[in-house]
């Protein structure tokens, strides 16, 4: 209890300042080498929500691809402290900025506030009564809820939804399971996305035969 | 058992986003500002997986690791933008990408 407590506490503070640090680091590499930070930290989470494949998936490919492009990119075409082009940075700026975002901040969380989980247990279906079992004090407690450590993989079965889960408890499968069931249709969208992504790399990034290789600015041309 | 009150990482997940609009708004390096728009993607995801824990349905993961391949797919995209903008300029700041004006 005040374990998962304490590491909620741990990995939320170490995620919030690794943000920060991202902003404030100097050099992008360690603005990058921070996020990773946030990222493993938020894999953590993950961990303590219950979605353990979501939490490899996250580390593998944030931490693993996405920020490794990062790092390639900066690491190719970037002398570290030269890219810093402090003309043109708008009067007040930051302030403006500040102010904005902590209008923001309070306005989420305000709109977050108002919303309970109990307000949706009326918007459920009624063989998903999970949330009604989960505040009920007379109710049984649900299966896949009594897991008493933060890091226990089972995962709340899904309600009703796929048939036969009564007895899994291991996420992947419930995963793979949903995935391929109720939402193929997004899944071979996103392979498509991706192929278009893969595509349009290429073509951004290609060697133009007819340009020479150091293409001149067209204004120092002028 | 979640001991934790959803307002926990609702709270956290607002922070997290909050710190990348910051960095959106502020920084001149496009590749710093695609670090928090994927700060931004990240929070959004840990609201989805604490939603999706805390209402028991599975679905919310499910929508994070569409939600990570979207943005796998737009890092690659803007990082080529980004190279093929330096490879014009030699350098990149934010008010370079206005080649890209039509």
């Amino acid at each position: 209890m005040i374990v998962s407590i304490l590491i909620f506490a741990v990995l939320a503070t170490v995620a919030v300042a690794a943000a920060v640090m991202m902003l404030a680091a100097r050099n992008p590499v360690r603005s990058a080498l921070f996020l990773v930070v946030t990222f493993v930290c938020l894999a953590g989470l993950y961990l303590m929500l219950s979605a353990p494949l979501l939490a490899m998936v996250q580390i593998l490919v944030y931490a693993g691809a996405i920020m490794v492009l990062f790092l390639f990119v900066l690491m190719f075409f970037f002398e570290p402290g030269a890219e810093v082009h402090p003309r043109s940075v708008l009067k007040g700026q930051h302030a403006a900025a500040g102010v904005l975002v902590i209008v923001l901040f309070f306005l989420i969380v305000f709109a977050l506030s108002s919303f309970s989980i109990t307000s949706f247990s009326g918007r459920l279906p009624a063989q998903g009564g999970r949330v009604a079992a989960m505040r009920g004090p007379g109710a049984p407690p649900p299966q896949g809820f009594q897991g008493g450590s933060p890091f226990d993989v089972r995962v709340n079965p899904v309600p009703n939804r796929t048939q036969g889960v009564a007895g899994e408890q291991i996420n992947p499968l419930l995963v793979g399971r949903e995935m391929f069931n109720s939402h193929l249709l997004a899944f071979e969208l996103t392979s498509l996305l991706l192929l278009a992504a893969i595509i349009g790399v290429v073509v951004l990034v290609r060697l133009d035969k007819a340009e020479p290789k150091t293409f001149i600015d067209e204004e120092e041309a002028e | 058992m979640t001991v934790l009150p959803l307002s926990a990482y609702t709270t956290l997940a607002t922070l997290l986003f909050v710190i990348g609009v910051t960095g959106v708004l502020i920084k001149r390096n496009p590749l710093i500002i695609f670090m928090s728009i994927e700060l931004m993607l990240n929070s959004g995801n840990l609201l989805l997986v604490a939603f999706s824990r805390y209402l028991g349905y599975i679905d919310g993961q499910i929508y994070a690791f569409f939600v990570i391949t979207v943005a796998a797919a737009e890092v690659a995209v803007g990082l080529a933008i980004i190279v093929s903008v330096f490879k014009r300029r030699r350098r990149v700041d934010v008010d370079d990408i206005n080649i890209m004006r039509w």
